[in-house]
């Protein structure tokens, strides 16, 4: 076991959202009650997906973690629907929060992407980092923490576009398709885990190729935002 | 910043408790199983409590892997252990005069900490004796070729000394040398088999290679081992009746025994064929066709046969000794002969000296019986028929010597004609003590066919039964459908192989009697499985928990975890330093120190 590799893990995994949020909300007050509602909406989210995905999800007898495992294409098409539901639960948790647009969005970004670090890979880093086996695998958990947490961000600054923008935003054809991509994008990275998995290429590579398409999705809801928030700005003025 | 700690004095304790809880980091590979010694309980140190528990858990870190190859370099060049050993030197006088006491400890001190890990080849040039001491290291792992014998292998082939290449012989002989230091020396270190062919594709002894980075951690996990209380021997019976004489008399029987039992420096490792005996296929297959043979009554015999198969020949013949004190008077009263069947099929092309493809037919003289010269002429004489050269071995019978060198010795005593069929020439060969070199899968490609033996047995007591009709003819007749099939031998060996044999660790209801006892009895024949008590001296006890899993990890260095903890730091100074901008970070920086040149 390692103190060590837990601590870098940790730091890691919990380090990074905290660093973003803070220095993205720097100069804004009322910061506790976006990121209150964040997780409040992110746990009820999850529970209504996590009731969904029971219900309607088949059963299927591979484990997680086979590489040899078979894309199943009915079961990813229901898991794409039901994680429609977090749009909802984004929308609601923007809506309820009061303050500043950045604290909005980056509390609840933040809220969010905290929350499902330490339900999905908190105990498992503590557990895994402490055994007496070395595994990059958890390093590897962390980062991909961080590179949903930007994730998250793009989707929250999509979400207060289409919301805010009351579907009046010329732009909105080419955001829902844009939109779609959040829920899609994950299917498909399960997708490559099975067919590069078959070549032995996995981990670092498909954390790369998971960076790259957190980072256009990011900057491209980043771009929507910005010309969003002139939109308003010209309307005030005129 | 200010959820930063601020006190140096916080980071250093941080670091020093990191330092104080922290271990080397493992990576594991897999579990395998390990066997081990037979006597590795029985130490206990001076406060009568156990010293070997039963897990182990050590490393061999690199540092040490590093200093055992030195010791490898520096004792190869002066080999002073057992590889220049004469025959008569006692063992013990050699090594302490040989090797000076500083160099021993420097070889000690090498495995100080650590697991030893001894491919068996290895033992020939360390004394392994030296790790006996407690303390020594925390546990020797010794590494099994499977079915040495067989092999043309370079362990034989490319073993050198100052002297020369040695003869394979000499190498077997110093193994079983070896053998018997770890059965009969006291070791406080906990030893531990495993075999080569679960190891190599993991941990091979090349990786244990100095200038390649990482070292390995061993972890073996067994039931602590508790004293066995050995209550009983079991022996098989069975019998082949012929009809009973015109008095309504038993005829008269000849007695066919072998010993199903083993033995092994670890008891879990005790289901090899070939240093003890192997008798037991030839003899199932000697039942399976007289039984034929007795089945139509024109060729049944003249006399009853007694199959039986003994357990406890390592513990002095003490199945046989039991046996023969039990068995039915009347039985006893018309056995005309018994015929040992010891180790049968060892023949080697490069065993020239110490073993022959000769047999040897052991009978002991000075007691009250004679077996006379018929007997063993006879089968001299049929033993050439089938290209076999049968040498005759008598030895004068110690009755004050406890010591039973065949198993005949003790029908003998009891004023019985017996004789013993062996490939060996002496009781005391090293290749048959030693079981390191027990077959312990498949067959010996390079043995004398098991059906000659089993055939020329078969005419020797076909000779005996009918004599009548082949008082002037030489007529074979185990040939076609009487042949005997070797597959019936090879499938009882591989029975065999599959249970562990040492005796003491043998029930009554164990499973290979019952496989055994259903095989009599799928040839008709009638069997009994007897079981009878025995009562060891105080000073002799076995213990179980001979059985462990090792799981073997590669280690990474301290450093090399430290290192991906500062690289995550940098990671996130640098996410930060990204983030914030370039001149706000510096802003901040300066802040920093300006705050607590302040506070100073």
């Amino acid at each position: 076991m390692s103190f060590f590799y837990l601590f870098a893990v940790l730091a890691v995994l919990f380090v990074v959202p905290f660093i973003y949020f803070r220095i993205s909300t720097k100069t804004q007050s009322k910061k506790k009650t976006p990121i209150l509602y964040g997780v409040v909406a992110y746990l009820l989210t999850t529970l209504s997906k996590m009731i969904l995905m029971a219900t309607f999800l088949p059963d299927s007898d591979q484990e997680e973690a086979d590489f040899t495992a078979q894309f199943e294409p009915v079961s990813a098409l229901i898991t794409i629907v039901v994680s429609s539901l977090d749009v909802l639960g984004c929308f609601l948790a923007l809506r309820a929060c009061s303050g500043h647009t950045e604290v909005k969005i980056f509390g609840v970004s933040f809220a969010w992407s905290a929350t499902e670090t330490i339900l999905s890979f908190f105990l498992v880093s503590w557990i895994g980092c402490l055994k007496p086996e070395f595994n990059w695998i958890y390093m590897q958990n962390a980062l991909g923490s961080n590179i949903n947490l930007l994730r998250q961000i793009a989707f929250t600054h999509i979400i207060w576009v289409l919301w805010k923008g009351k579907f009046q935003n010329p732009d909105k054809g080419n955001i829902f398709i844009w939109l779609s991509a959040f829920f899609i994008t994950p299917e498909l990275f399960k997708l490559s885990e099975v067919l590069l998995g078959k070549y032995f290429i996995f981990g670092w590579v498909l954390l790369v190729i998971k960076f790259a398409v957190a980072y256009q999705l990011y900057i491209t809801s980043k771009k929507y935002f910005q010309s969003f928030e002139q939109l308003k700005n010209n309307k005030k003025k005129n | 910043m200010k959820y930063f700690p601020r006190r140096s004095q916080t980071i250093l304790c941080f670091f020093v408790l990191t330092f104080v809880f922290n271990s080397i980091t493992v990576k594991s590979l897999e579990t395998l199983p390990v066997f081990r010694l037979l006597h590795s309980e029985q130490v206990s140190s001076s406060t009568g409590k156990t010293f070997i528990r039963g897990t182990t858990s050590a490393s061999v870190p690199s540092s040490q892997t590093k200093a055992y190859f030195e010791c490898a370099e520096y004792l190869k060049k002066t080999p002073k252990t057992l590889t220049n050993l004469d025959q008569d030197t006692d063992i013990e006088n050699e090594t302490e005069e040989e090797i000076p006491h500083n160099e021993q400890e420097e070889f000690v001190k090498c495995f100080k900490g650590a697991v030893a890990v001894f491919p068996l080849f290895s033992l020939l040039e360390f004394d392994i004796s030296a790790l006996s001491e407690g303390g020594s290291c925390k546990g020797i792992l010794i590494v099994l070729p499977r079915d040495l014998l067989t092999t043309k292998a370079k362990e034989f082939v490319t073993f050198q000394n100052e002297e020369g290449r040695e003869s394979k012989e000499e190498i077997i002989k110093k193994l079983g040398e070896i053998e018997s230091i770890l059965v009969e020396k006291e070791f406080r270190v906990p030893i531990y088999f495993v075999h080569e062919d679960e190891v190599s594709h993991l941990f091979s002894f090349d990786n244990l290679n100095p200038n390649k980075k990482g070292s390995y951690n061993l972890k073996i996990v067994g039931k602590p081992g508790n004293k066995k209380k050995i209550k009983q021997v079991s022996s098989l019976e069975a019998w082949l009746p012929t009809d009973l004489d015109e008095e309504g008399k038993l005829k008269p029987t000849i007695v066919l025994t072998a010993n199903y039992d083993t033995f092994s420096v670890s008891p879990a490792l005790s289901s090899g064929l070939e240093s003890g005996n192997n008798a037991v296929g030839v003899l199932v297959e000697l039942s399976r066709l007289f039984t034929k043979l007795y089945n139509n009554p024109q060729t049944k015999g003249q006399y009853n046969l007694l199959f039986v198969l003994n357990g406890g020949s390592k513990q002095n013949y003490l199945g046989t000794k039991k046996w023969i004190s039990s068995v039915d008077r009347k039985v006893l009263e018309s056995v005309e002969l018994v015929l040992c069947l010891d180790s049968l099929s060892i023949y080697d092309d490069d065993l020239e000296n110490e073993l022959t493809d000769d047999l040897f037919l052991h009978y002991s003289t000075g007691g009250k019986i004679e077996i006379g010269k018929t007997v063993p002429t006879e089968f001299q004489s049929i033993s050439k028929l089938f290209g076999i050269n049968t040498q005759i071995v008598t030895k004068k019978i110690m009755k004050n010597n406890p010591l039973i060198s065949f198993e005949h010795e003790i029908f003998y005593r009891k004023k019985l004609k017996a004789i013993t069929v062996s490939n060996f020439k002496s009781y005391n060969q090293t290749i048959r003590k030693g079981s390191l070199l027990d077959l312990q899968s498949g067959s010996n490609p390079t043995a004398r066919p098991m059906k000659t033996v089993t055939t020329l047995i078969a005419e020797f007591l076909s000779k005996m039964i009918y004599k009548q009709q082949q008082q002037q003819q030489q007529i074979t007749i185990f040939e076609n459908n009487f042949e005997p099939n070797n597959l019936v031998i090879e499938s009882i060996n591989k029975m065999l192989l599959k249970y562990n044999r040492f005796s003491p660790f043998l029930e009554k209801d164990d499973q290979l009697l019952l496989n055994l006892e259903n095989t009599f009895k799928s040839f008709g024949l009638d069997t009994k499985i007897e079981s009878k008590k025995i009562s060891l001296k105080k000073e002799t006890f076995y213990y179980t928990g001979t059985q462990g899993k090792l799981t073997i990890f590669q280690v990474k260095s301290l450093l090399f975890e430290f290192f991906v903890f500062i690289m995550s730091l940098v990671y996130l100074a640098v996410l930060y330093y990204f983030l914030n901008g370039k001149e706000k970070t510096i802003q901040e920086i300066k802040q920093l120190i300006h705050n607590r040149k302040k506070n100073n």
